[in-house]
């Protein structure tokens, strides 16, 4: 369910999955979509366990992308697979703040690590439930036209996040 | 009698009328069931019906084909 105002700042996407391997496959699934548009903040309860979930599902979905393109003749689409193969294959991971590791693509950080300041980025995820001030935090660095895609119940913490997002 | 805050019905407004055009099946859909994807070469948000993630072949098929579109437009001008 996507809520957006014409002209509004950002994209608030609420999904509601009943465990979390659902979780982690439509997250899989959907991150490819959003690398091209700029570094990725995943806030999660346990960085370590979730990252190395996210990762294997990701090292499938490689080799599925990889299959399609194999068993494509044509060009446009084989260039098209290609690319997103590469740029599955080059995505770099971390649990590591961008302070700590500034290079990679996606961060997977825990709401402790929220409370330091983080550069701009367009995507955010939302796997575990954040009070007022943490969801305030998360949201401090997404720039204007970005997408946060929230796990979970929409909860009464949240509701400054709606009026931050259409102001 | 129930009273809705602002916001509700800013959100239950926003489900009902907001509609846009999903990039594999090509329908107009309510942004209720559809989720913001990849972005447009003209930097707008594109939007898929959310039912595709469950179709595997074709969300990755359809979403790398829209992209590689996308770059397309790009370089040869079309947009920005």
């Amino acid at each position: 369910m996507i809520l957006h105002l014409e002209g509004g700042r950002w994209f608030i996407d609420v999904r509601t999955t009943e465990t979390s391997e659902q979780m982690s496959y439509d997250l899989t699934h959907h991150l490819p979509r959003r690398l091209a548009a700029g570094p990725v903040i995943i806030v999660a309860d346990n960085t370590k366990v979730f990252l190395s979930v996210i990762r294997k599902r990701w090292m499938k979905l490689l080799y599925e992308v990889e299959c399609q393109r194999s068993s494509t003749l044509d060009t446009f689409k084989k260039e098209a697979l290609q690319f997103e193969a590469d740029q599955m294959r080059n995505c770099h991971f971390a649990t590591k703040p961008p302070a700590e590791l500034p290079s990679a693509d996606v961060y997977c950080l825990t709401t402790t690590q929220l409370s330091r300041t983080l550069p701009p980025y367009m995507t955010l995820y939302i796997t575990t439930p954040l009070d007022a001030q943490q969801a305030g935090a998360a949201t401090a660095g997404l720039k204007a036209g970005g997408l946060i895609v929230l796990y979970g119940a929409w909860l009464p913490e949240y509701e400054n996040l709606l009026k931050q997002a259409y102001q | 009698m129930v009273v809705f805050t602002e916001e509700q019905t800013l959100k239950s407004t926003l489900k009902q009328i907001k509609t846009s055009p999903c990039i594999i099946c090509n329908r107009l859909a309510a942004l209720a069931i559809m989720t913001a994807g990849s972005l447009r070469a003209d930097g707008s948000q594109a939007y898929a019906c959310t039912v595709h993630l469950r179709e595997r072949r074709r969300w990755i098929a359809s979403w790398a084909a829209f992209d590689t579109e996308q770059r397309h437009l790009q370089k040869q001008g079309v947009v920005r």
